[in-house]
Parts: C-alpha cells; structure tokens; sequence
C-alpha cells in the first residue's frame, strides 16, 4: 500500500485536472478505463506529478502507470531512497538517489508492484505527429 | 477534365544529403541520418529525454544559397532557400522569361524561425531590455518569412501562401498548388515544405510531450523505426523539400523534363484531438479514398505508398489499418515505405520530402527502404514495407500526411504518359 499523502498528492491533482470530488477517485481506479483520461491527459497529469515531487519519470516507465496505485506506488518507489522506512521499499532495488529533477532515466521496468491486470494505458508516443 | 498538372523539378536539403542526387542515393542505401544530439548549449543534455534527431550538419548558408537572401533569414528559410534554388534549376524555369505573376509560391511550415526566436525571448527575459529585441525579430518569426524570401530570390509575384498544419504543412502546400494551377491562379507553383526546429524549447516541448523516442539515444541510427515492433515514438528532423509545379500545356510550351503527375489531392480534418489519431483508422482511409476519387485513381491502380509512418506506437498501426481497410485483399500488393525512417520527422518539410521520395519512386521504378523495420509490427504489418530497396512500376502512388490538429492529407502522384 502506497503512503497515504502520495495517493493523496495524486488524488488532488487528478481532482483538479478533472474537476471531480476527490473523494470519488479511488486507487483501483484505471486512469483510462474508470477515468477518462486519453494518453494525453495521462502525460498532462504525469507532468503535475513530476512537479509535485520533484521527479524526472523517464518514457520507460509510463506503461507501468496504469491506476492511480500504480501511479502512487511508482512515484514512492522513486522517493523511497529518501526515507528511512525500509518498510515502504518496494521489493526491487529502486532508482538510485539523483539531484533534484535530474533523476537518470531508470533502466529498471519499475512499480512491479502496481501492475494492473488491465490493458496498460499505453500513454507513449499515441501521437500523430 | 481537369488541367493537368506535373512536377518538373526538384530540390531538397534533408539530413541524409543536401541536393536531390546526394538524397537519393542514401536513400535507396537505406542510410540513417539521424545522429546524437551533442548539446542544447548551455542546457545538459541529461534533462531530454531524446538525445538524438536528423540533423543537417553541412549546410552553409554561403554555399547553398550564395545570395544575400539567406543571411537575414532564420534556419527553416535558408533550408528553404537552398532547396527552391535547386529545384528551380533542375526545372529549367527561366521566371525572369515567365510573365512574374503566373508564377506562385506555396510553403507549408510547421514551427518556422525558432532558432532566432527561442534567442529573442530568452534574451528579452533574461535581460529585461525591450529596446535590445532585434529589428528582424518580427519578420523572421512570421511564419511566411519562407515563401516571402523564395519570392524574392527567384522572382515569383503570384499566389504567396504559407500553409501550417503542423506535419502535413507541405503536404497541403503541395495540394494546394495544384488548385491554384487548376483554377487558373498561376501556371506555376514553386513548392516548398521547411523546418529547422531542433532547438532547446521545440525540443523540450516534444520531449514532454512524450511524442520523441527515447530508448534508442546510445544508437541514434537504429531510433527511426516505423512499423517496426520496438517502436517507441517519432525522432525529430529538419529539412526542406521543393518541387516545381506546373500546368502540362506550360511544361509542354517550355519543353521541360515531367518527373510525374500531380492529380490529386484531399484535405480532412478528423475533428477528434489535438495529438491522438481516430484508432479505427477510418478518417486516414477516408482521406486516402477523397484523394483517390480527386485523382479519378482506383485502389486497383495503386502500386506505391509514401505513408507518412512517424515511428510512433498509435499512428504507425492507424495508418496500417487504414491501408489495409481502404486496399482490402490489394493491401498486402502495395509496396509502402516510411522516408521518416531515414531522415526522422522533419515536420513542416515532411511532405515535401515524401514527395520528393514518390516522385523519385515513380520516375526511377525504384523505392527506398524503410530502415529498422527489423521485426515487423502485427498491428501494422503490410507485406510491402521492405528493409531492401524494392524495385517496381508505380502507375500511382499516394502520399500521406497528418498533423497535429487532427489534420489528414493525402495526395496522389501518377506516372507521367503523354
């Protein structure tokens, strides 16, 4: 289970961007399929994250944000390293420690712990272009 | 009938040549022009996500434009400068024999001048001195800097349009041209697709788009892979493409050498998203059928596809579908090839630079391979795309574009008979 004020860091950001109650938006929920959201909006809503947190999230790592869990799970596995609950690590070695918004792209599948049985959001390169 | 309409000549500045025999030859080589990106100076490369784009790295301003029309122009202009200039020649087109206003300019641009316009903005903020924006700062970002200093260089004092669609810019600049001509505006149309937009912000901004690919930056060479299953997103590029347009009774009075025909053209907008195409693939066949229908072109007529085949997950397998809905039981006789595997997506010149590909395709029964299609997509497999260069008679041939915009083009190119 995800720490609670990073599922409710992302709950409110999807709050805002999809002007719902917060209340209504639950971990299980599958950022596509129960919310609406298009890869785009996916990518817009990765975005807030990545500013919220401090964090760069590399195009890798995107097909394993699937829920708003796995969105949470992945964003604590990324802070993990700078907590000291080695409670809250995931099973897999996390990314290493970088400066600020200069994370190194993880080579590493990443959040194995939040995978969703569901179809993956597939949010890269859904463009045109 | 409709007026006929042909190509005549042809000019390009891509990241795999500069000059129309330097382009063809990398390829049908199957050549990659896409290399790594060294820096954003002053910006560390660590915060892209891409490294890597087609970058043209041997162009001089003084050698390829040799006027002094290409010093106070941004990149894109120069790049399209250079390639009108070469189409021109190789078209024989004396526009100072040529009544000035029959002869019209269409240029199709996605970004235009950012090069100097990403330095104005930054400087502006960074030193707060209004007075110390340049004085060409205004005319270079316009998006139309490009077909007005076509204009000049070469005399044109027709039609003057610039069209952006994002990446089927030039693809609809092309179409257009052949309405022009169609309805009498102008006998000939100088054709041009540019953008040079690999900079900091352009950059950034497709990066955070997640729209560039980024698993391929140790092997630049290898991230351009449309249809192919390791796909991951498009590889930016910058170029431009020119081609010659001209009515066949004015090709005929001046005796000049006809690469193709241009016989058809449609324009769509799929009024779904800003980025992401319709998955069923409908609107794209629907485009391709409208052009068809314009060109009065069967399916069945169709030999060759220039798809417009980005390198990215979703628009790679919509346009697949599309084809293989529109073509049906014919799909898998197409030969299809993506130029962008080459050259990266250059954008604005996207169009131009296809066309140019078909044309060369149509003239020379010769197509160019589609680098990296290593291990076919199933959601987009199509027997035609090749690795190899594929040798075949093209009767017709159609050209795809779409764009940011939800914005479809599709244009069809005929072998020339008399």
């Amino acid at each position: 289970m995800a720490d609670q004020t990073i599922v409710d860091k992302i709950t409110q950001a999807l709050a805002d961007y999809l002007k719902r109650d917060a209340a209504t938006i639950k971990p299980a929920h599958h950022l596509r399929d129960d919310l609406g959201l298009d890869s785009m909006a996916v990518i817009e809503l990765l975005y807030k994250i990545e500013e919220a947190f401090d964090l760069q999230i590399p195009d890798q790592d995107l097909s394993a944000m699937t829920t708003v869990g796995s969105v949470a799970a992945y964003v604590e596995q990324r802070l993990a390293p700078a907590k000291s609950t080695p409670a809250a690590k995931p099973k897999t070695s996390p990314a290493k420690r970088a400066p600020a918004a200069q994370a190194p792209p993880s080579k590493s599948k990443s959040a194995p712990s939040a995978k969703s049985k569901k179809a993956p959001a597939k949010p890269t390169s859904k463009r045109k272009a | 009938m409709a007026v006929r309409v042909v190509i005549t000549g042809l000019g390009i500045v891509s990241p795999i040549g500069i000059g129309v025999s330097a382009f063809w030859k990398a390829a049908l080589a199957g050549q990659s022009g896409i290399s790594a990106i060294t820096s954003f100076d002053p910006f560390p490369m660590e915060g892209y996500r891409s490294k890597v784009a087609g970058q043209i790295r041997d162009f001089s301003p003084a050698l390829h434009i040799g006027s002094q029309h290409g010093d106070r122009v941004d990149r894109y202009a120069q790049f399209a400068l250079a390639a009108s200039r070469e189409a021109i020649a190789d078209s024989s087109l004396r526009i100072d024999k040529e009544p000035p206003h029959r002869v019209g300019v269409i240029v199709g641009a996605g970004m235009g001048g950012m090069v100097m316009g990403e330095r104005e903005i930054t400087q502006l903020y960074e030193n707060h001195k209004p007075h110390r924006v340049h004085p060409n700062f205004i005319p270079t970002i316009t998006l139309n800097s490009a077909s007005g200093i076509v204009a000049m260089a070469s005399g044109a004092k027709g039609p003057n349009l610039t069209i952006s669609t994002a990446c089927s810019s030039s693809a609809h600049a092309l179409g257009q041209a052949l309405q022009c001509i169609r309805t009498g505006q102008a006998d000939v149309v100088i054709v041009v697709g540019a953008d040079a937009s690999i900079t900091p912000l352009v950059f950034a901004g497709f990066c955070s788009m997640r729209a560039l690919s980024s698993k391929f930056n140790d092997q630049p060479e290898r991230a351009s892979r449309p249809f192919d299953r390791a796909r991951d997103g498009f590889v930016m590029g910058e170029g431009a493409g020119a081609l010659i347009v001209e009515s066949l009774a004015h090709a005929k009075k001046r005796k000049a050498k006809i690469y193709a025909e241009l016989s058809g053209y449609a324009a769509t907008s799929e009024a779904y998203h800003m980025v992401i195409p319709r998955e069923d693939g409908e609107e794209v066949a629907t485009t391709m059928k409208l052009a068809l229908n314009a060109a009065d072109v069967s399916p069945s007529e169709v030999d060759y596809i220039n798809a417009h085949a980005t390198s990215t997950t979703i628009g790679d397998a919509v346009e697949a579908k599309a084809i293989r809905n529109l073509f049906k039981s014919r799909a898998d006789k197409l030969a299809v090839s993506a130029t962008k595997s080459l050259v990266g997506h250059t954008l604005g010149a996207a169009g131009a630079i296809g066309a140019i590909a078909t044309t060369l395709a149509i003239q020379s029964g010769h197509i160019h391979p589609t680098a990296n299609y290593d291990d076919p997509d199933p959601d987009c497999q199509l027997s035609g795309i090749s690795r190899s260069p594929q040798e075949r008679t093209i009767r017709a041939a159609l050209l795809n574009a779409f764009g940011f915009g939800s914005n479809n083009a599709a244009v069809v190119l005929k072998r020339f008979t008399a």
